[in-house]
């Protein structure tokens, strides 16, 4: 079937079977390679991406359920040439160490603080409740999502 | 006592290190910086060079790049956890539409192999095949399919039909011990390690107590975020190859060319990003299967394991039983036996070699007068156990530490008083293994700091319950090593060269496990030739292109890469301040370095650093670079006191760590931020051994039953203590690079235990014997 979906702000139009899954399209047929596979069973948020705003996993999200929605992925949240302030805030805090968890972690960020831009500590932990990380502690995480909560 | 030589190991000390001299220098010993200029670059909060990479998700992990031509390969995994294949019938699968290449044990290569050798002369027991005809644990590997999409693959595997000979399985290292299952033909036993300090039975025999403590750990996995990945091409010339999450290629390089009889130039392996390491990404796993299947394809073959793969079928800390029995007379340790039983699964991996690191850490923390440490690692039918992340030190540690602890509350001790008896200090000896020095012990400093920073006397007198909760306190002491030096040979080369523009390239074979090596190195690099750090590339590992090293593990690559960084950046040094003379026309001695120029420090003639690169390029006809290797000759303690508060509810049995204190020393912190993300991360992994990790191994059919992230939790956000904080003593160590250590698995060792003694405080002192602490167990343990 066909579905179409706004992907980082440029509309794709997808010919998809039930089975597809978003993290593969994203992956296999546009490149998007910043999202990664974790588990593929909805449970380490390695694959976080924005649904319409939304932080949820596309590792079992069939793409016929994007139909008419947008999406934003790490790549659409800021690049190396221009970063977003949450990744700076990552980069500079020491919340990244193999960065596999990364992407899925600023997700999750950037959706907590869009819709309440401070956010308490325990808010912030609870937010990161199905984003697994297993070199930081979490530590730093928290710190540098603080340190963009009081920037904004 | 053993008859051990009390000579201690001579280490030169050059202090502070001459130019002129340095050939000469076996331990690089770096200048004091603060007696001299204030560091440009080490001990800066310096970030990681691909940190913004990672945060915009354009870094290329090995699953993110692409392959011209590439196959996708499956693993048949077996479904009993003992058994001989009596047949496989693989002409269904050959029929799928897609595939090219099935391998079973019929047709690879029979060559038996240790994924952990790192040396073709190294004697772990050889037990593994690419496939094998009888399988010994479930999820053991059966066959392989190359396909052209991963959907063909999966479907091929399905379809390939396997007719088992069932055998009795055996999951218990006690048991296998005397089972007359064997696993292996040469049985299931692997060589014990036996060592004693004193005289053990007359500690017992004149003792007017004895206590005895008993401890058993849970088979625990890694969990990297980025599963097990590896590509192979095998191209027509006969060249293999492979590319990988590694921790260390060269030990690839050396078992593919045993398994597939190649010559060394023949193979090559490739390291790609790691998305976490621990121990997991250490040796082969994927890369003979990869490689076998693209001989036979003609064409390269990528195998990315499934979740539960990594948590089944690659390997998992060693679960472990101990049995320590402790002497007393009139109140004092006279005494300590221990008895510790490893689980190796069905292989001999690295097992036999973790009592070896554990003898040399003992005394390294604890100095009784009397003690004997017998290691008896057996193979079993549960999961492959191998090294991850503290390489046994948590498991003994944790033994020994609450053994103490137990001896402490049941003579009715202070516990943390009590254990400062017998902590090591500097320059005791290591009677269990006197080759490797214990010099600076600061445990006990430590101990101190730590128990200041948490306020340990103030939170002894906080009221211990509080409506359904109550509330405990725990210490927890651990050291672990630095390397492998002395007993082995802990090898590491560089090339260091120098760009036009003044910036540099390092070649290195050490692999960067996420946690930040290269960082650190490249920060150890700019301080030594005044360059910064981001104007420093390091190489991909590479076993054809970058010099040799042994691999990411045993908290070398600080230690020992750190060495070999000064070693390297000196001669550069060197020979830049030697250029620079001759052109200055000036004594070497009055020459002077800046990041962008030299100077001759009398008449103030100068020439800029890239002008001087010319010059020598232009006139001298030489282009500045430099290849050594660095040899570790010793090995130091990285020293942790844990402390922690928990909570627990009464009618949960739920634990929550509300403040906890790491009082680490790794010596003199080169990156103080990376070395906080460290132990940070060291706690989370070990509050995971304390309270929830444990793979579960049917008793009877030897399946797994929760191999999978539903199942096997691990800690979040929100199971981090709620006030964490980590301190560092700051000890310069006179053998480290700048001073410093390691941290990476010192940071992980003392946790659980600190974890169990807060808890058995809230319990009134009743002995914790069995990690995970699960809510479960402490419900049982308030009702008893
Ligand atoms: S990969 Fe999607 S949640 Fe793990
Ligand atoms: S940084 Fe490695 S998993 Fe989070």
């Amino acid at each position: 079937m066909l579905v179409n979906i706004k992907i980082n702000g440029h509309s794709y139009e997808f010919d998809v079977t039930k089975k597809d899954i978003v993290l593969n399209v994203l992956r296999n047929r546009l490149g998007l390679t910043g999202t990664k596979f974790g588990c593929g069973t909805g449970d380490c948020g390695a694959c976080k991406i924005l649904l319409d705003g939304e932080a949820v996993n596309s590792c079992t999200l069939p793409a016929w359920r994007c139909d008419g929605k947008e999406i934003v992925t790490i790549e659409g949240i800021g690049n190396v040439s221009n970063p977003h302030p949450i990744q700076e805030a990552f980069v500079e805090g020491g919340a990244i160490q193999c960065g596999f968890c990364t992407p899925g972690m600023i997700i999750t960020a950037k959706a907590l603080l869009d819709k309440n831009s401070n956010p308490t500590e325990e808010e912030i932990r609870e937010s990161f409740k199905n984003n697994l990380c297993r070199c930081t502690g979490y530590v730093k995480i928290i710190d540098s999502v603080k340190k963009c909560s009081k920037e904004s | 006592m053993e008859n051990y030589s009390l000579e201690k190991e001579k280490i030169k000390r050059p202090n502070p290190i001459t130019f002129k001299e340095k050939e000469k220098i076996d331990i690089v010993v770096s200048e004091r910086k603060e007696d001299t200029i204030e560091p440009e670059y080490v001990g800066k909060r310096e970030i990681l060079a691909d940190g913004l990479l990672k945060a915009c998700g354009q870094l290329d992990y090995l699953d993110d790049m692409s392959f011209q031509d590439l196959l996708y390969g499956k693993i048949l995994r077996s479904t009993i956890a003992h058994g001989k294949i009596l047949s496989i019938d693989t002409e269904e699968a050959s029929k799928v539409p897609g595939v090219k290449a099935i391998a079973t044990w019929e047709n690879t290569s029979p060559i038996r192999y240790n994924s952990l050798v790192r040396s073709i002369k190294d004697d772990f027991g050889m037990t593994e095949k690419i496939f094998d005809n009888v399988v010994r644990q479930y999820g053991d590997r059966v066959a392989a399919v190359a396909a052209e999409t991963e959907e063909a693959a999966k479907e091929a595997i399905k379809k390939i039909r396997v007719e088992y000979e069932e055998y009795p399985g055996v999951y218990d290292p006690e048991e296998a011990y005397y089972s007359d299952i064997k696993i292996q033909p040469e049985g299931n036993r692997l060589p014990v390690t036996s060592r004693e300090a004193g005289d053990v039975e007359n500690a017992f025999r004149e003792a007017d107590d004895i206590i005895e403590y008993n401890l058993n750990t849970p088979m625990v996995h890694h969990l990297t975020l980025e599963p097990h990945v590896c590509v192979a091409k095998w191209d027509p010339g006969n060249e293999l190859t492979v590319w990988a999450p590694q921790q260390g290629v060269f030990g690839v390089q050396i078992n593919l060319c045993k398994i597939f009889e190649l010559p060394y130039s023949k193979v090559r392996a490739i390291r790609t990003p790691l998305g976490g390491g621990f121990g997991v990404k250490v040796g082969i796993i994927l890369e003979p299967i990869c490689a076998e299947l693209s001989r036979m394809a003609g064409r390269p073959v990528k195998i990315r394991l499934t979740r539960e793969e990594c948590m089944v079928s690659t390997w998992t800390r060693h679960s472990t039983k101990t049995y320590i029995r402790t002497a007393l007379k009139e109140g004092e340790i006279t005494g300590v036996d221990i008895r510790h039983f490893l689980n190796a699964g069905p292989h001999a991996s690295n097992t036999a070699s973790i009592p070896f690191a554990q003898v040399a850490k003992i005394y390294k923390l604890y100095n009784f007068e009397n003690l004997k440490f017998t290691a008896i690692p057996v193979l079993t039918n549960t999961p492959l156990q191998g090294a991850m992340r503290g390489f046994g030190s948590p498991q003994i540690f944790a033994a020994l530490d609450s053994a103490v602890e137990n001896v402490a509350i049941k003579c009715g001790k202070e516990p943390l008083e009590f254990r400062k008896k017998y902590t090591a200090k500097s320059n005791d000896y290591n009677y269990l293994d006197p080759k490797d020095a214990v010099d600076d012990c600061t445990i006990d400093r430590c101990i101190e700091k730590g128990k200041e920073v948490f306020d340990w006397e103030g939170k002894k007198l906080l009221p211990k319950t509080e409506g359904k909760y109550i509330y405990g306190n725990g210490i927890g002491l651990g050291v672990h090593d630095n390397g492998i030096a002395p007993n082995e040979p802990d090898i590491t080369g560089m090339t260091l060269s120098v760009y036009e523009d003044g910036s540099l390239c390092l070649s290195t074979g050490i692999c960067d496990h996420g946690g930040g090596s290269y960082t650190i190195l490249r920060q150890i690099i700019g301080e030594i030739l005044l360059v910064p750090p981001q104007k420093i590339s390091v190489e991909t590992p590479d076993t054809k292109e970058t010099p040799y090293d042994l691999g990411a593990y045993a908290s070398r690559n600080t230690w020992v890469g750190g060495n070999c960084a000064i070693k390297v950046a000196n001669q550069i040094k060197d020979k830049l301040l030697e250029y620079a003379k001759e052109y200055l026309e000036c004594e070497y001695e009055d020459v002077i370095m800046l990041e962008d120029r030299f100077i001759d420090k009398n008449n103030k003639k100068e020439i800029s650093r890239v002008d001087l690169i010319s010059w020598v390029f232009f006139t001298k006809k030489e282009k500045i670079m430099v290849s050594d290797y660095f040899s570790s000759k010793k090995n130091a303690g990285s020293y942790g006191a844990h402390f922690a508060r928990v909570r627990l509810d009464t009618e949960t049995g739920e634990v929550k760590i509300i403040d906890y204190v790491a009082c680490c020393d790794a010596g003199n912190p080169i990156n103080p931020m990376l070395l906080e993300g460290q132990v940070e991360g060291g706690i989370q992994n070990g509050i995971g051994l304390a309270l929830m990790e444990e793979l579960l191994v049917d008793k009877r059919s030897g399946r797994v039953l929760n191999g999978n992230l539903k199942k096997y939790k691990i800690p979040i956000a929100t199971d981090m203590p709620e006030n964490l904080r980590v301190v560092f003593l700051n000890v310069y160590e006179k053998a480290g690079p700048f001073g410093a250590k390691s941290i990476g698995e010192a940071a992980t060792v003392p946790v659980a235990h600190t974890v169990a003694h807060a808890i058995s405080d809230a319990l009134g002192g009743k002995e914790i014997n069995k990690y995970p602490i699960t809510p479960e167990m402490i419900l049982l343990k308030l009702k008893s």
